[in-house]
């Protein structure tokens, strides 16, 4: 009996003590943290939409304050720390138009729409979104799916308004299309066939304005992900290849004709005036060209990255994210016109999109999450905004 | 040979002294006599076990809800009746853990993963978890190539003298609409020739509330939403047959059909703004095998295990805002296991085993590639082991394992050289016939290597796989104590005494080469690689108590405690290194406690009280707090009465013996105080559900 005593005593103490060690508190929102990465002084700041896994709910957006050199992980949790289930799943897009700033959060479908704070204004419904293009007070997305399912399979370009948030109008386009730009009166927009594997698109999708209707298909290359203009209105495109027998190459159009084909992979690009920037992610290097004449101005080693991924070329700085496996943190870069690194902070998981700003934001320890406009007082080295754990 | 398993029978009786249907002795001999039973038949290390009555009486409705009162293991739950669950031994990752049915291992050579809801435990009799391998060397070759290894038993049938047939009947309802009857009938149809049959529906509209509630840190709400789970739903028939026949005194053949049959939905990850998902899932597991096992000159035996499986995976999405898929995967395996063992001496056992496997899927996708892809795959296993024992102090296990495995390439050209690995077990018990109450106190340690080899998905997946991957290893090392306080000899007058088994044990895993997806070249292109390396030191400790307490009461507890360190230790160059790797806190344990009364008539009533406990833990590779989880735990009750009617018509025809009906009753309730958890973030679990059953037993 005396044995029996001990063991229910051993017993009790063994419960006693799961309980002590770790109970299950009110699950607190995830912090914003503020970090102090660089005395360099810039000007205006940075937001990064770091994508996150599917699945995960990961999507977070940060702000760079350029002035003071403060990181701020989580920023958009600061300004809306009641958003149902944060930002969501998989940032894709990230834009700013008319004194707001607007992301595409793809497995969310919904483009988010914020003011230039980053504080929630509204939402807009559109099915597996993927990116964005503004013209006068509308707002063109493209969308992998259709509002009605198309057994083709083809996607659909979607018009809102910005005013209202409403779609106003829609049209069918190629297969899977990604990256979409608005030259004149005609909108682009690529068709890369991603989820087909082995039968990619290959062309580019020209949709007239006024009439909301895809004039024709320009044959491209195969896997066409991405589209920018530059100002002299020519399209660079962006063909992925089929990562096996077709090799990636950029593409250019002038007046809707192929004018120059450069064979490089191109993961992402970036165009600043007259310079585009072209990031090469399997030799990991940015190569940097005039636009006007495809001449090479640079080339910026990557060696040390494990996978390059974003990219925003600006007139006196680069900035370039390292996405590492994926599944953990990513870090920003800067760098000097000069290829320089003046310096990098980390990030959340695949910063995959970059949007420069013209203000500078802070958050005030410990006080309400409304920021002010820089004036400052110099950020402490960290800045815990509020609520750590 | 009677006289030497006696003792292992009496044992077994003992403990299922309170099952209704009594042990036909004469069979559990047979089965006893085939393996050895000598001190080498003794366990070098004690597996985890739960059986009988404690099997019975436990809050579960699958074997994974059975395996979380296991030590040292993690259970992934995706919630809800249909809800994958696939287990993890010692943080070694779920492919490391192989799942045996009747001695014979389910396989999917597509993703190596074991969905363990889907095994009821109506027909189960016993659970079964070894570290490391089986204590007996009669296994099959296979047996010996995983790092921890759960066999699934299903009932056999025991009849006494003059029954004839044995029926059981249950229906069990409860939240989640759900409703599961399940039928079992077994036959004797000669003294040694039995026949079983087993069937079971379940049905579940998978529908249940969720909640998610955030606050600031200033303690007010920020968010607090409450859901309904969607597109959860299951149905589900499985139907088994068995045909058990025992001849002379040393041999035995089994015949085992098994048919599973489900359609479900798959309810996907909560996400912002996504509240439901449009995946189905429709399954078809088929399989037959058979175990025959003989003795001869009382010293060779042999066991020849064959096995046809034929598995189908229908996989459609409907979700119109995703891109639709519906594609088909046939796997079929073919196994055949063929195992000699001699005993040399008193004290030495010898065996060799080999081991084939052909293992082919089909793939077909309809909508957007419609292509259709074959893989096949022949592997080999060759194994040799030896036991030895010096009376009760020491035990010795030793086996060796040759494993080959061809890619339908043909050995020679893949390159791939057969694996060769070892495993050393050793048990020791100082006092081992001393009359200290530390007899029963052993020692022991083992080491074993072992591999996890890619699935068809890791080789071929469309885009992801990768061809060139070696198998992962695994290396064990572990060192315990056991010790067991036996009711027959510390019994106490009035009936009052108790059982206590306690043991711990501490374990320093090492991963090396382990497979992982990792991003390639461009895009969002995955690949997978033999990219990491992942240290685990663990320390398990288990407390199993049972109390007769006067006035036929009976108390039974199980307490396990598990601590484990699971550090990925890739590359230093990573945020992630040295972090706990995702999904495996530090601390998790459960704790049973069942109070019973039994009538004088038989009738039993009881009471049960389950912890569950699992601690904070990281969702991905780096610790941040923004991959924080926090910890998880559900305390669950249930009550039951067991009711003996005799039946006055088998009385009055005087037949031999009267054949009892039993009638049961049973009310679970788990999650009592509904807390609101997620064991996989953003697949959130049910709150507060119960289930109610009410069983009839011929």
């Amino acid at each position: 009996m005396h044995t029996r005593s001990q063991i229910l005593i051993a017993f009790l103490i063994f419960n006693f003590a799961f309980f002590l060690t770790s109970c299950r508190t009110d699950e607190v929102v995830y912090p914003t943290i503020g970090t102090h990465v660089t005395d360099l002084v810039g000007e205006g700041g940075l937001y990064v939409l770091c994508e996150g896994n599917m699945g995960s709910n990961k999507a977070r957006l940060d702000y760079m304050n350029l002035y003071t050199g403060d990181y701020y992980a989580n920023w958009y949790g600061a300004q809306n720390p009641t958003q149902l289930k944060e930002l969501g799943d998989v940032g894709n897009d990230l834009q700013q138009y008319g004194g707001r700033l607007y992301a595409v959060i793809n497995c969310s479908h919904k483009v988010e729409v914020m003011d230039r704070q980053a504080k929630h204004i509204g939402q807009i419904d559109i099915p597996n979104c993927r990116y964005m293009a503004f013209r006068g007070d509308k707002l063109y997305v493209s969308a992998y799916v259709g509002s009605v399912a198309s057994p083709e399979l083809l996607g659909s370009v979607f018009e809102v308004d910005t005013a209202t948030l409403e779609i106003t109008r829609e049209v069918k386009v190629g297969h899977q299309p990604d990256e979409l730009c608005i030259l004149g009166e005609r909108l682009y927009v690529v068709n890369s066939g991603g989820y087909l594997t082995n039968r990619y698109d290959s062309t580019v999708s020209v949709v007239d304005l006024a009439t909301f209707k895809e004039l024709r298909r320009i044959p491209v290359g195969l896997n066409p992900t991405r589209l920018r203009a530059d100002e002299e209105g020519k399209l660079w495109v962006c063909c992925q290849g089929n990562y096996s027998t077709v090799a990636p190459q950029v593409v250019v159009l002038r007046d809707e004709q192929v004018v120059h084909r450069i064979p490089m992979p191109c993961a992402n690009i970036s165009i600043c005036g007259s310079t585009v920037a072209i990031l090469d992610a399997e030799q990991k290097a940015l190569h940097t060209f005039r636009t006007t004449d495809y001449s090479p101005v640079g080339i910026l080693d990557l060696t040390e990255y494990e996978h390059p991924y974003g990219l925003l070329l600006t007139d006196n700085m680069i900035f370039l994210t390292d996405a590492k496996n994926y599944v953990s943190s990513g870090i920003l870069h800067c760098y000097g016109i000069t290829g320089k690194e003046a310096w990098h902070a980390k990030t959340g998981d695949i910063p995959g999109h970059l949007c420069r700003v013209a203000e500078e934001y802070e958050l005030y320890n410990n006080q309400s999450p409304i920021t002010n406009h820089l004036i400052s007082i110099r950020c402490m080295n960290t800045v815990r905004a509020w609520g750590s754990s | 040979m009677g006289l030497l398993c006696t003792c292992t029978s009496l044992t077994l009786h003992a403990q299922d002294a309170s099952l209704p249907d009594s042990t036909d002795l004469r069979h559990r001999e047979m089965e006893e006599v085939t393996v050895t039973a000598r001190a080498l038949e003794k366990d070098v290390i004690l597996p985890q076990t739960l059986k009988g009555v404690e099997l019975e009486r436990l809050n579960a409705l699958s074997v994974a809800d059975a395996l979380r009162y296991f030590s040292g293991i993690q259970l992934k739950d995706y919630g809800g009746v249909g809800g994958i669950k696939t287990i993890n031994v010692r943080s070694m990752g779920s492919q490391h853990t192989a799942v045996y049915y009747n001695g014979v291992q389910l396989g999917n050579a597509q993703n190596g993963q074991v969905d363990l809801g889907r095994f009821s435990l109506d027909n189960m009799e016993e659970i079964q978890l070894y570290n490391g391998q089986k204590s007996d060397i009669m296994q099959s070759a296979r047996e010996f190539g995983a790092a921890g290894n759960v066999y699934l038993t299903t009932r056999k049938p025991y009849f006494r003298q003059g029954e004839k047939i044995h029926v059981r009947g249950r229906m069990r309802f409860g939240s989640f609409a759900l409703a599961n009857p399940n039928v079992g009938i077994d036959i004797k149809l000669t003294d040694g020739l039995a026949l079983t049959m087993d069937a079971e529906y379940v049905y579940s509209d998978g529908k249940y509330n969720f909640r998610y509630r955030r606050v600031l840190p200033n303690g007010e709400t920020a968010y607090d939403t409450t859901a309904v789970r969607q597109n959860g739903d299951i149905q589900a028939v499985r139907a088994e047959l068995g045909l058990h026949h025992y001849y002379r005194t040393t041999g035995f053949w089994r015949l085992h059909a098994y048919n599973y049959w489900s359609n479900r939905g798959v309810p996907g990850a909560i996400v912002n703004n996504v509240w439901r998902n449009g995946e189905r899932l429709q399954d078809r597991n088929t399989f037959v095998q058979a175990q025959w096992q003989d003795k001869w000159w009382n010293r060779w035996s042999t066991r020849l295990l064959l096995k046809y499986a034929n598995d189908y995976t229908h996989y459609l999405n409907y979700d119109d805002k995703l891109l639709p898929s519906d594609n088909e995967y046939l796997q079929q395996e073919v196994y055949l296991s063929l195992t000699n063992q001699v005993q040399l001496t008193k004290w030495w056992d010898v065996s060799l085993a080999y081991d084939y496997q052909l293992n082919t899927l089909r793939k077909d996708e309809h909508i957007i590639s419609t292509t259709d892809e074959r893989f096949t795959r022949h592997s080999h296993w060759l194994s040799a082991a030896t036991a030895l024992s010096a009376k009760d102090y020491l035990r010795i296990q030793a086996s060796v394992l040759m494993t080959a495995v061809d890619n339908g390439k043909g050995l020679a050209v893949s390159g791939e050289r057969p694996k060769v690995t070892p495993g050393v077990f050793v048990s020791l018990r100082p006092l081992a016939f001393s009359q200290s109450p530390f007899a029963n106190l052993s020692l022991n340690a083992f080491y074993k290597q072992s591999y996890r080899y890619p699935t068809f998905n890791d080789l071929y997946y469309t885009d992801l796989g990768n061809a060139n991957l070696r198998p992962e290893l695994a290396r064990q090392h572990s060192v315990g104590v056991d010790y067991e306080i036996k009711n027959e000899k510390l019994k106490i007058k009035n009936g009052v005494g108790f059982d206590l088994l306690l043991s711990a044990s501490y374990y320093y895993n090492k991963v090396t080469d382990k497979i992982i997806a990792y991003p390639k070249g461009q895009q969002f292109r995955w690949t997978m690689l033999n990219l990491g390396e992942v240290k685990i030191r663990g320390v398990d400790a288990k407390a199993d108590l049972s109390l007769q307490l006067p006035l036929r009461f009976v108390v039974r507890s199980r307490l396990n405690y598990t601590y484990q360190t699971a550090i990925d230790v890739t590359n230093p160059g990573d945020t992630y290194y040295g972090h706990q790797i995702p999904y495996i806190p530090w601390h998790s344990g459960s704790a049973v406690a069942g109070l019973e009364w039994q009538s004088r008539r038989g009738d039993s009533y009881g009471l049960n009280y389950s912890f569950i406990y699992v601690g904070e833990r990281y969702c991905q590779q780096e610790n941040t707090v923004y991959n924080y989880v926090q910890p998880w735990y559900t305390h669950d009750l249930s009550v039951y009465g067991e009711w003996k009617v005799e039946s006055r018509k088998t009385a009055s025809l005087k037949v031999e013996s009267s054949q009892p009906v039993w009638l049961k009753a049973n009310l679970e309730i788990n999650n009592l105080l509904g807390q609101d958890y997620e064991v996989i973030q953003n697949y959130p679990m049910p709150k507060t559900n119960v289930r109610c059953t009410l069983a009839v037993k011929y």
